[in-house]
């Protein structure tokens, strides 16, 4: 073997030591070193340190010469090869040398698709991503590299692993479908353009113009994870729009979407029709669905004359071969949605003229849409035109499936239900991993505090010592990023700071002011005194009722449950602008020396109630405390009844002036091992005993639309209902000021 | 004293919606006091002055806030060359005098403010005035009337029970459809279709109510959009200026507001 120019004391000559004495691997890596570019003395002792390590993770000869082989094939890339080295090492640690195998194998075609530097680091990132998560996945992702690097920037990959391992990261099968492409939902999310905002990202937009166009007659969701929708779908009062649609721009996006809800409210606002799909063909089907979506649209349109322009874009089909039934039912959907349009075709003619005899009577009669679509259901029959009923969509494509107009077996709908409700329950499966409930080993359960008694609705006894309180030490983090975003936050900071100017607590009588409601008469008598002796008197001869301050100890008591996961369209979580509120609280009280304490709790069944001291009433609010806020993480149940009686506790030791509790939550205690029901009459009992404790216990609830069980514990006076979780900071402060002047 | 300038010298414009003005007229003639309850803009101002019109009663009306004080409406002492003058308040002028006292949005004052009118609602109609160590039996004529809006009603602004009971209650809500677009056509001046035009878009924006709005644009808000109309202003940015800017600052709903007004009114 020629003797190698290798640099000494590097990772190069480290590599070399490493294989030294290997039979198979030496003049393995001694072939590929020569072939590599030598060029780069940098690029190339940085590719060495990932071989190195490589090796270093016992990953095998078959690892090492799959990765050597591709690096000579590999175009020169070592900044990529290196990368993808250190990667197969991570993953070899976490997913076995198989599955480094599998990446390495799949290297060649990574480095093909995603040449830029960014979209090769999304590709390993996204691998190690997966074996860190869901190793078992990372064979069958690698073996999909070429499918799932199609958009060639890695950042569909990127979208694929996070929304794969967030949906199904606790159902091991349907993980394994998701990554090897054999899940419909999966394969079609990789047609989702990352960039474009989804309905979820859009529903701050899309619900407001829902309700402002239609009403009270529904409500729209983005359909749940894990379904393909690529149309809206009605059910019930419910739109379930598609998670996101298939175009490349954040307009294109609103404007498909606003197409839609204000197509499926033009559904909502009228009766609802049931066919019955009978002896129809799937073609009849198919236009009598067409002929409905054009009679309710023509009546929406007459009660808002503006929703032309939002539908029209939609329909540009140009009256053009080939003679399809999908082509020909586009034009046939154009030209009952606009009148001057202008087609040729006999089939969609007939169609326009069947339209426009049966509507001259009016539009209120959906048995014409069934008359229309099967007639000429037949005569596209008769044209022996291909229609595909299986893979056949509603066209145009911001129309709804359309399936709620037939009453269609039962086995779509009953499934649909369930995922719905499983989809939008706090802490379900649409959660992701952050609403996982952790096994947390019985010593790292923190230590016992007390034990407090539960009430048992269904034998009407509080059962005593029941639930176990445990100690629960806060972790820190570097406070710096919840710093920014309360700097972030400068509005909300002004309009408390205000607050803080005006407010007061109780009130006290003031004399000798400039101003008032009353005489001074001490003041009165000297200042007569003062004229009559020719003496300029003093002005200050009111008495005026001021502001006094008088304490008020508040405790912040934080539902840290999972529920609290929940993302905003944003990307925070629920958790994250409850932090946020209290710590922008915390600042303004410590700048008026209002002694404030924060727990958060959580639990996971009767014996682990868990309680963390995030600020003590005496401690300043300072980078100690706002780390430990900062370090809060979602998990696991809410069990109120028991934070509020150690609420009540912790109140036992203040003595002087008003009481206030503070209790942040979604509203719904729940536990693994206890009754809703049984958990809400058990908080609202704790509740009455804080209050004839004489604690103001108030709720702050995290539950728009009102439905939740906090009128029940809190009562409905004492709650405060939070619609827009962004508005909770300005809401939290203004609350706890107006509170100080009750 | 006949409180010349607190008398409502011409008939207000008032579309009735129900039997609000003989029920008033009833309370009256009793002289139970009176509550309007109903969103902002509804309507109730304009109620009272039409009352205080048909009655030819002088009208004194208060705006209340949280910093009013008990002696902001029922006079204090001031210091004069001479000595001390007592001055009536607004309260105490309308009691003595025989005029109609309205209260406007009575919640926004502090609770420990608005148990003054206690002794007025109740049959004793006397009005102590503490610090001028008298009591004022109400004028025959005097009729004491409220307002509130209990959309704001929270937790922590709200009537004591107390004061409540003392009232009777008339329930103000926006008009009807064609009662709406009536009464911009009168106050606005411009033209029915436009006028129901903007009677939709009120609708559309009170369906935000629980969607990021505490309430939709009021009728007094419609008309304002209208009134901009009437001065030549483009539709589109007549409902922008009078309506979707003023109810929001939310970007997301200035567009949802936005895209129903464009259904509306293309």
């Amino acid at each position: 073997m020629t003797p190698l120019a290798v640099p000494e004391g590097g990772a190069a000559a480290r590599l070399h030591r490493l294989v030294r004495y290997r039979d198979i691997l030496s003049p393995l890596l001694h072939q590929t070193w020569q072939r590599l570019p030598q060029g780069d003395a940098a690029a190339l002792e940085n590719w060495a340190a990932a071989a190195a390590g490589l090796v270093e993770a016992n990953a095998g000869a078959a690892c090492h010469a799959a990765f050597w082989s591709a690096s000579v094939s590999g175009h020169g890339m070592l900044d990529q090869l290196a990368i993808a080295g250190r990667t197969a090492a991570a993953v070899c640690q976490m997913a076995g040398a198989g599955a480094a195998l599998a990446v390495l194998d799949a290297l060649p075609g990574a480095l093909v698709l995603a040449r830029d530097a960014s979209a090769f680091g999304r590709w390993s990132a996204g691998m190690e991503r997966l074996a860190e998560a869901a190793p078992d996945c990372v064979k069958l992702a690698a073996a999909h590299t070429g499918a799932l690097l199609q958009d060639r920037s890695g950042r569909a990959f990127e979208a694929f692993v996070a929304t794969g391992l967030k949906a199904f990261m606790r159902d091991a099968m349907r993980c394994r479908a998701f990554f090897s492409l054999q899940d419909p939902w999966g394969a079609a999310l990789l047609t989702r353009d990352p960039g474009v905002p989804g309905a979820a990202a859009l529903e701050r937009l899309l619900v407001p113009t829902f309700a402002a166009l239609w009403g009270e007659v529904g409500e729209v969701r983005t359909a749940p994870e894990g379904r393909v929708t690529p149309r809206a779908v009605i059910q019930g009062r419910a739109v379930l729009l598609p998670a996101w649609v298939p175009v490349t721009t954040e307009a294109a996006a609103r404007r498909l979407y606003l197409a839609s809800v204000a197509h499926a409210g033009a559904h909502l606002a009228l009766p609802p029709v049931h066919h019955q799909t009978g002896k129809l063909k799937p073609i009849e089907v198919a236009l009598v669905t067409l002929v409905e979506d054009a009679r309710v649209e023509a009546l929406a349109m007459r009660r808002f004359p503006g929703l032309r322009h939002l539908w029209s874009p939609f329909h540009q089909v140009r009256p053009l071969p080939p003679r399809t039934a999908v082509n020909l039912m586009l034009r046939l959907a154009r030209a009952l949605f606009d009148p001057v349009h202008s087609d040729p075709d006999g089939f969609v003619a007939k169609g326009r003229t069947l339209f426009a005899a049966a509507t001259a009577d009016g539009l209120d009669d959906p048995a014409l849409s069934l008359r229309i679509g099967r007639a000429l259901g037949h005569d596209l029959g008769q044209m022996r035109v291909q229609f595909n009923a299986r893979e056949h969509l509603t066209m145009p494509e911001y129309r709804d499936d359309g399936a709620h107009l037939w009453d269609l077996p039962e086995q779509p709908a009953a499934p649909l239900g369930a995922e719905i409700d499983a989809g939008t329950e706090p802490g379900g499966t649409g959660t992701g991993p952050a609403g996982r409930a952790r096994a947390t080993p019985p010593d790292e359960r923190g230590a016992v505090i007390a034990t407090y008694p539960e009430w048992d609705a269904a034998a009407g006894i509080e059962r005593p010592n029941w639930t176990t309180l445990r100690d629960v030490p806060a972790r820190a983090v570097d406070p710096g990023p919840l710093r920014a975003a309360m700097a972030a936050e400068a509005a909300v900071r002004a309009g408390i700071a205000r607050l803080v100017r005006r407010a007061a607590v109780g009130r006290v009588l003031r004399r000798r002011q400039p101003d008032g409601d009353g005489l001074d008469l001490d003041a009165a008598v000297d200042a007569m005194i003062a004229l009559r002796t020719g003496q300029v008197p003093d002005p200050l001869l009111y008495t005026a009722i001021r502001p006094r301050r008088e304490n008020m100890t508040t405790l912040v008591l934080l539902d840290s449950s999972a529920s609290s996961a929940a993302r905003l369209p944003d990307r925070r979580t629920v958790l994250d602008v409850q932090v946020l509120a209290v710590s922008l609280l915390a600042e303004a009280l410590a700048a008026r020396h209002d002694p404030l304490a924060v727990r958060a709790f959580a639990s996971d069944g009767r014996e682990d109630v868990r309680l963390t001291r995030i600020k003590e009433f005496a401690e300043p609010f300072d980078d100690a405390a706002l780390g430990r806020l900062a370090a809060l993480r979602p998990a696991l149940s809410t069990r109120l009844g028991t934070a509020l009686r150690h609420a009540a506790e912790e109140f036992g030791t203040v003595r002087t002036g008003r009481r206030l509790l503070l209790v942040m939550t979604d509203g719904e205690p729940s536990d693994r091992d206890a009754g809703s029901d049984d958990l809400v009459t058990d908080a609202g009992r704790a509740v009455l005993g804080l209050r004839s404790a004489r604690v103001d216990v108030f709720g702050v609830v995290l539950d728009p639309l009102g439905v939740g069980s906090a009128a029940a514990i809190f009562g409905r006076a004492n709650t405060m209902w939070i619609e827009d979780l962004s508005d909770l900071p300005a809401r939290l402060a203004g609350l706890y000021f107006r509170l100080g002047r009750r | 004293m006949d409180l010349l300038e607190y008398r409502i010298a011409e008939e207000p414009f008032y579309q009735e919606q129900g039997a609000e003005v003989s029920i008033m007229a009833a309370a009256y003639q009793q002289r139970v006091p009176v509550m309007l309850k109903g969103p902002t803009g509804c309507g109730k101002t304009r109620f009272v002055e039409y009352i205080a019109w048909r009655l030819g009663r002088p009208l004194i009306t208060i705006s209340c806030h949280e910093d009013m004080t008990a002696a902001d409406l029922v006079g204090r002492h001031l210091l004069t060359a001479e000595g001390t003058v007592w001055h009536d308040g607004p309260l105490t002028l309308a009691v003595r005098h025989g005029a109609i006292c309205y209260l406007d949005e009575i919640v926004e004052a502090r609770q420990d403010t608005t148990v003054v009118i206690h002794p007025l609602g109740d049959s004793r109609r006397i009005l102590p005035l503490e610090r001028h160590g008298e009591v004022v039996q109400a004028h025959p004529n005097f009729q004491l009337v409220v307002s509130y809006n209990p959309g704001y009603q929270s937790a922590v602004k709200d009537l004591k029970e107390s004061t409540k009971q003392r009232f009777v209650a008339l329930q103000f809500g926006y008009p009807d459809a064609a009662n709406e677009a009536r009464i911009i056509t009168r106050e606005a001046g411009i033209g029915m279709a436009e006028a129901a035009m903007l009677v939709q878009v009120g609708q559309a924006s009170r369906n935000l109510r629980g969607h990021g709005l505490e309430e939709g644009a009021s009728t007094r808000m419609l008309i304002h959009a209208g009134r901009l109309l009437a001065g030549g202003v483009a539709l589109p940015d007549a409902l922008r200026a009078g309506i979707v800017l003023p109810l929001t600052d939310d970007r997301d709903l200035q567009d949802a507001l936005g895209t129903a007004i464009a259904a509306i009114a293309p």
